[in-house]
């Protein structure tokens, strides 16, 4: 798991352990401040191919990602006067990110049709065999596959807790930071999604657990 | 009912933000419910299972188209930090207009609202009274009730007159008022 903004989910919101400030990136910002399309260029290029990654959790669509990364970057060097010096610029960035991505997922339209999480993943056959056998494996191949659908299919906001604190690896504190809420609202998120994922998943979770009776 | 709680307990504590406190409680609970502990043990599998998701594998050559598009997107676009400012004479303005439209928000509340209600606290015990029985009129029964209700405060009255300090706190006014009520009354 990555941890990109904190280093611990026990972290109280610091923001800038891992990709604090540092020297190079505060002249490259500097310069990008003053006009310097290249040192733009270069930020642009160091980061964004977590950007995309990222983008790609939420979309699933490389080309959408593809395009949202352009768009993050384009409205940062629009927007870079209202950067402040000092704080790191790939957590800047990453705010602006996952912002246009929501954004851009609500306005698509998308999540309308996903507010009732999908019903499918349960009426599914489950593979059976004991873990360690092929069978096993099997399955666990396809529980992992039926949670990514199961994670698309989350309302939104459930969604969004979700991939910030369990694939970024964020804490409550960096999520809500970025999503604009509080610690105790990301908390209840992950609650509700856990919950949801939990129920439609279950028979995979049970027969993964145990194996075949 | 107790288990929703446990459930989201157990939901913190995978992501590490249960005080010991609740830890503690939430293991005394799992040790007496086979279905939170079920319930525990599936949120386990999960987090394990979404925390193996690696990112997709990007086509060679993707990044680089990417960069490319960025920089061509740069060229033909706007300039860095020009996102516009709200100028300083332009933020006096909005501030004046915004005070503008609050006073006369404020003039149209006084003029055409609602009236004050008429001054329902007399200046007078005489302006009291006097309104009291302007509003009984001609009505006997009304009036002898309201007769008895006043006898009745005036006899509590002279109770509290016989306390030395009673009259220390009347104004003189109240005195002038009630003096002959008193004097007719009982004799002090």
């Amino acid at each position: 798991m990555k941890r990109i903004m904190g280093t611990s989910n026990e972290g109280s919101g610091d923001h800038e352990r891992e990709a604090g400030p540092d020297p190079s990136e505060q002249g490259l910002v500097a310069a990008a401040r003053n006009g310097s399309m290249e040192a733009f260029s270069t930020l642009a290029r160091r980061y964004q191919e977590r950007i995309y990654h990222t983008i790609l959790r939420f979309t699933r669509d490389p080309e959408d990602a593809g395009d949202l990364t352009q768009e993050t970057f384009m409205a940062a060097y629009i927007s870079l006067r209202s950067f402040r010096q000092g704080a790191g610029f790939y957590t800047w960035i990453y705010r602006i990110a996952v912002n246009s991505t929501l954004n851009f997922l609500k306005k698509k339209g998308r999540e309308k049709n996903k507010t009732e999480f999908r019903k499918d993943v349960d009426s599914m056959s489950v593979p059976g065999g004991p873990p360690d056998s092929p069978e096993g494996e099997s399955m666990r191949n396809e529980l992992g596959r039926k949670l990514g659908e199961a994670i698309d299919g989350l309302p939104l906001p459930f969604r969004s807790s979700f991939i910030l604190v369990v694939h970024e690896g964020m804490s409550h504190a960096d999520a809500a930071g970025v999503l604009g809420c509080s610690e105790n609202t990301v908390s209840w998120r992950m609650h509700k999604a856990r919950k949801l994922l939990q129920r439609k998943l279950k028979p995979y979770l049970d027969e993964v657990r145990h194996g075949v009776p | 009912m107790a288990c929703r709680k446990y459930e989201r307990w157990i939901s913190d504590e995978i992501d590490g933000r249960l005080s010991d406190k609740k830890r503690a409680a939430l293991r005394g609970h799992l040790e007496k419910c086979e279905g939170c502990r079920s319930y525990k043990e599936n949120l386990k599998l999960l987090q394990a299972e979404a925390g193996k998701s690696r990112d997709a594998a990007v086509p060679a050559g993707f990044m680089d188209a990417l960069g490319r598009r960025l920089e061509e997107g740069l060229r033909s676009g706007p300039v860095a930090g020009s996102e516009k400012a709200t100028p300083l004479a332009w933020r006096w303005k909005w501030a004046w207009a915004g005070a503008a439209v609050f006073v006369l928000a404020a003039g149209a509340i006084l003029l055409l609202g609602p009236k004050t209600p008429p001054d329902l606290w007399p200046a007078s015990y005489e302006d009291s009274l006097a309104r009291i029985y302007g509003e009984i009129g001609e009505d006997a029964d009304l009036a002898e009730s309201f007769d008895q209700v006043l006898q009745a405060s005036i006899g509590e009255t002279l109770l509290q007159a016989e306390n030395p300090t009673f009259w220390d706190g009347l104004g003189e006014d109240e005195i002038r008022l009630m003096e002959p009520d008193v004097t007719n009354g009982r004799e002090i």
